[in-house]
């Protein structure tokens, strides 16, 4: 199996201010990996950079071999399942929030319905469809969104603080879900938090931010 | 006080007996405002789209400017087009000055910056994790773009109902422009202008009361669009 990431000599600041600087990070097709570290260690930028919505300052990214450039940036985002942080949920109903994505990608309608259905199914969210995402709760919203992500089938999953504003119950069924993809179904899994004690589950590899002169494995 | 009551009995039965100089009278009004509307919408939104979502040099500038001519005078606008358009103008071999379509072209220019600049002020309203949320479902650009547009689409509407609102009502331009010819160019403002001048209160009352009624549905309008949002 080979890498899903392999970041070379990247580096990515605000300004002046250097946020990440990793010499080397490999990170393999199926694996899970946790990134943790406090408040401002640059865990949501390099969840960006994996998720190819921002561009690094300098280094190169290949993701599962592929070289990434403003040509195929897109191309690859649609490879990737990105749940950011408190995520945003588009004013219209749940399922048209599924089905966009899917639709995207050329997926028809009845097929988009069929995957939407299925993915609220799979986060306890069955019925779900016709409600406006205006009126969810938190947690609700918050497994909304990983629907969202999940039924695009991506590679990848990328979570940003997945847990943050959800209740017990949500953060159990979200975490199973997770771990389901990543044993049964090789997902390559990749997390932040600023706190692993809050998971339940072991990830396979902690990766400690503030990323500055990283080199791993 | 009598006079002015009779006056609005006369001028209701004006409009109920359907007067064809009347309805003729609104519908100009009606149609030179909605080409104005439409063309100044599908400049407007897509321009305010780019301008909103793009960082640029000078941007703070264009956003001046815009400010600027959402304050200009409606006789200025009329002036800048009549020069434009008369016979010696650049544009005078395009015999618009005194046409409908001479009056929708400036009305236009009166609605472009307001289309502009609230198309632009809804979508900087709107949340900022929506552009990395289309981004990370995988969308391009122009999708990014499209996704925006239907988040801010109730406040992109009241910005075409209020522009409406400024044209509908507009008179400088439209006598100007128009030249309040009757049977052909005049409106409800410019008639409603004439009629009073000329002493016959009561068929400008009667366009009045249609002015004020059009003037309700618009903000009827822009209430429930702002009660969806």
């Amino acid at each position: 199996m080979g890498a899903a990431y392999e970041l070379i000599d990247v580096m990515f600041g605000y300004g002046v201010e250097l946020v990440i600087s990793i010499d080397h990070l490999r990170i393999e097709e199926g694996e899970f990996v946790a990134l943790v570290g406090p408040n401002g260690a640059g865990k949501t930028t390099l969840l960006n950079l994996l998720a190819f919505i921002a561009n690094p300052r300098a280094g190169k990214i290949r993701f599962f071999g592929e070289s990434v450039s403003r040509k195929n940036v897109v191309a690859l985002r649609r490879r990737v399942g990105f749940l950011i942080q408190s995520p945003y949920l588009f004013n219209t109903t749940v399922e048209a929030n599924i089905m966009w994505g899917l639709r995207l990608r050329g997926i028809p309608g009845r097929e988009a319905r069929t995957r939407a259905r299925e993915a609220l199914e799979r986060l306890g969210l069955s019925g779900f469809e016709k409600r406006h995402a205006g009126k969810l709760s938190g947690g609700e919203s918050q497994r909304v969104a990983l629907a969202r992500a999940l039924a695009l089938d991506p590679r990848v999953i990328l979570l940003d603080e997945p847990t943050n504003n959800m209740d017990e119950k949500s953060a159990k069924l979200m975490e199973g879900v997770v771990l389901e993809l990543n044993r049964n179904r090789r997902k390559t899994v990749i997390l932040s938090t600023h706190n692993l004690s809050s998971w339940s589950m072991t990830p396979g590899r902690v990766i400690h931010l503030p990323a500055i002169g990283l080199k791993e494995p | 006080m009598q006079f002015f009551i009779e006056s609005a009995i006369s001028a209701f039965e004006l409009i109920v007996s359907f007067d064809p100089e009347v309805y003729f009278i609104i519908w100009t009004s009606l149609r030179v405002a909605l080409v104005a509307l439409l063309f100044a919408a599908l400049a407007g939104v897509p321009m305010g789209l780019l301008i909103a979502l793009n960082r640029f040099t000078g941007k703070q500038a264009v956003l001046l400017v815009l400010n600027t001519l959402m304050a200009l005078p409606t006789v200025v606008v009329g002036l800048f087009f009549y020069a434009l358009l008369s016979r010696r103008g650049p544009l005078g071999t395009l015999e618009l000055l005194f046409t409908p379509n001479g009056l929708s072209l400036g009305l236009f220019a009166l609605a472009l910056p307001l289309v502009l600049h609230l198309t632009i002020a809804a979508i900087e309203d709107l949340d900022p994790r929506i552009v990395i949320t289309c981004k990370g479902l995988g969308a391009n650009a122009r999708q990014t773009a499209w996704k925006v547009l239907q988040e801010a689409r109730f406040a992109v509407t009241s910005a075409l109902v209020i522009a409406f609102g400024r044209v509908i009502s507009e008179v400088g331009i439209a006598m100007m422009l128009g030249g309040n010819i009757r049977g052909f160019t005049r409106t409800m403002t410019t008639a409603i202008a004439l009629e009073t001048s000329k002493g016959e209160f009561v068929l400008g009352l009667a366009l009045g009361f249609v002015l004020l009624a059009v003037a309700f549905g618009v903000n009827a309008l822009l209430f429930l669009l702002q009660r969806r949002r």
